[in-house]
């Protein structure tokens, strides 16, 4: 699904962020993404949801390297993608409906479909009171669901989330990972950034651990306690 | 259509800044352009006028019927590359004078000068200053009127004017093109973190490109059609007041049908314009992104 082969980052003239960093997500796995603030989780979801192009290296996605990639055919790729945003990223111009709808409508999927979906996914993250509200009244932890119910919207084969919990309180949390793993268990392949540790750990997931510009693959932890 | 709302582009501050623009310069460039067609048509009338060689001129004189006349073809005749030459009648002199004075004008009793039209034999030259001399001798006020000598510089000067309202035509354009670039850049800039949002979401360019250009196509018409409004009341008005001042002696700028619709089409060619140059702005600064 996703393949980093001596993959290095930098911005402008600053240090590398990722330096040499080689890996391989497959099909169908679902990683924590971890390590500490400004190690760089971000700037490695962004090198997989086509915001960036590496410095050096080559990266493979859906099976395409994506340096042979010709651009336009980047944006079939990227409506594969599902993108939880950190900072969330939803357009304060249009309600919570229409913010969740977005990927489905530049897919030029029909009104009717799109409602249809939107409805249920708004059921979903508990919002449904908010359906015609602005993102701009809604608490942190409502944007950061509507950007959830939105990264998922288009049924993503890969599910990119950077910190989706973070504002969440820890059952509503926990709801929204069971969420993810649920969507990883009917295919979808899910990175997920935290710095959540007691989260994390309930999960039988991997991780990749990043720290000072490399990155570890660290293999399936065992079963959760409850 | 998602086309229509994922950006929030109405609410800009070129909403308001761009139809006036865009009205401001479609206003100037009907003006320019108005005068540079009217001016083409009467150089085309002037040329026209231009069908005779040459015209020899009798002051006019208190005896309608003068000897004059007969002496003057007299001379003709001897010269050599003459085909002929016709004495003009009142009515006809008062056709000639049609093109400069306007259709109405009947001369209104004044004494006309007594024209003789002279065709000349096609491919030869004539000897203009053995017929000048020849002529004084026979009759002394006589004057022989070639009209290269003055009609053609009058019309080389119209053309030079017609070209430079042109120019200030296409500057216009220009402008119109630098102001477009300007306000898509700063709207694609206003709206940055929403056109990424979209980009990576995979909106296509063109798809992202399309709302700007619908609202480059809005303010473009919005303001061509104000320009062209301000440009007709200006014309209106000016024609008022010069059929009050009634002077005849100035060439008449007057536009036939195509000339009309030439200015009529204005606003759709700076919609056209702001549309493309919008789509372009956009498209240009899409590509930055990987
Ligand atoms: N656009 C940018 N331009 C310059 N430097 C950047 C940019 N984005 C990130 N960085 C730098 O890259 C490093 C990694 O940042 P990044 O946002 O990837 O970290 P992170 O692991 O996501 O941190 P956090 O856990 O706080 O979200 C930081 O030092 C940051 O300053
Ligand atoms: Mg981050």
């Amino acid at each position: 699904m996703v393949r980093f082969q001596s993959v290095s980052l930098r911005y402008g003239n600053r240090p590398q962020v990722l330096r040499d960093v080689t890996f391989h997500l497959e099909t169908g796995s679902f990683h924590f993404l971890v390590g500490p603030s400004g190690a760089g989780k971000t700037s490695l979801l962004r090198l997989m949801f086509l915001a960036r192009r590496p410095t050096r290296g080559a990266i493979t996605m859906f099976g395409r390297d994506l340096s042979k990639t010709p651009r336009h055919e980047l944006p079939a790729l990227r409506r594969r993608i599902g993108i939880v945003f950190q900072d969330f990223r939803l357009l304060d111009h249009l309600t919570v409906v229409d913010n969740i709808a977005l990927p489905l409508r530049i897919a030029g999927i029909r009104d009717g479909v799109v409602r249809e979906h939107v409805t249920e996914l708004l059921t979903w993250v508990g919002l449904t009171h908010h359906a015609d509200s602005k993102p701009t009244i809604l608490s942190d932890g409502e944007k950061q669901r509507v950007a959830i119910a939105r990264a998922v919207i288009a049924r993503p084969s890969l599910l990119l989330a950077d910190e989706p919990t973070g504002n969440l309180d820890p059952d509503l949390g926990l709801r929204l990972t069971q969420l993810f793993a649920e969507l990883n268990k009917i295919g979808t392949t899910v990175v997920m950034a935290t710095h959540n540790e007691s989260l994390a750990v309930r999960f039988p997931f991997a991780t990749l651990q990043i720290a000072e510009g490399q990155v570890t693959q660290g293999g399936r932890r065992v079963a959760p306690l409850i | 259509m998602a086309v229509r709302w994922s950006l929030p582009l109405s609410g800009d501050s070129t909403d308001l800044f761009l139809p006036w623009i865009i009205g401001l310069m479609v206003f100037m460039a009907a003006l320019a352009l108005a005068f540079a067609l009217g001016l083409g048509g009467a150089i085309a009338r002037w040329s026209e006028s231009h069908g005779s060689a040459l015209t020899i001129e009798l002051p006019a004189a208190s005896v309608a019927e003068d000897g004059r006349v007969v002496a003057v073809h007299a001379v003709l005749d001897d010269i050599p590359g003459i085909a002929g030459a016709i004495t003009l009648g009142r009515n006809e002199a008062l056709k000639l004078l049609q093109p400069w004075l306007g259709e109405g004008f009947d001369g209104g009793g004044l004494p006309l000068p007594v024209l003789i039209d002279v065709q000349l034999e096609p491919g030869k030259t004539l000897d203009l200053e053995a017929l000048r001399t020849s002529l004084s001798a026979a009759v002394p006020d006589a004057r022989v009127e070639s009209r290269e000598g003055w009609l053609a510089p009058l019309i080389a000067t119209a053309d030079t004017i017609r070209t430079l309202a042109y120019a200030v035509v296409a500057l216009i354009g220009l402008a119109a093109v630098a102001t477009v670039v300007f306000t898509t850049s700063t709207s694609l800039a206003a709206h940055q973190d929403a056109i990424e949002l979209l980009h990576l979401t995979g909106a296509y360019d063109g798809f992202i490109a399309q709302q700007f250009q619908r609202q480059a196509l809005i303010h473009g018409l919005l303001g061509g059609l104000t320009g062209l409004a301000l440009a007709g009341g200006s014309y209106v008005l000016v024609a008022r007041v010069a059929a009050r001042m009634a002077a005849p002696l100035l060439p008449r700028l007057s536009l036939d049908p195509l000339g009309l619709a030439i200015l009529a089409s204005l606003p759709l060619a700076a919609a056209g314009l702001a549309t493309i140059v919008a789509r372009l702005t956009v498209l240009r600064a899409l590509s930055r992104l990987p």
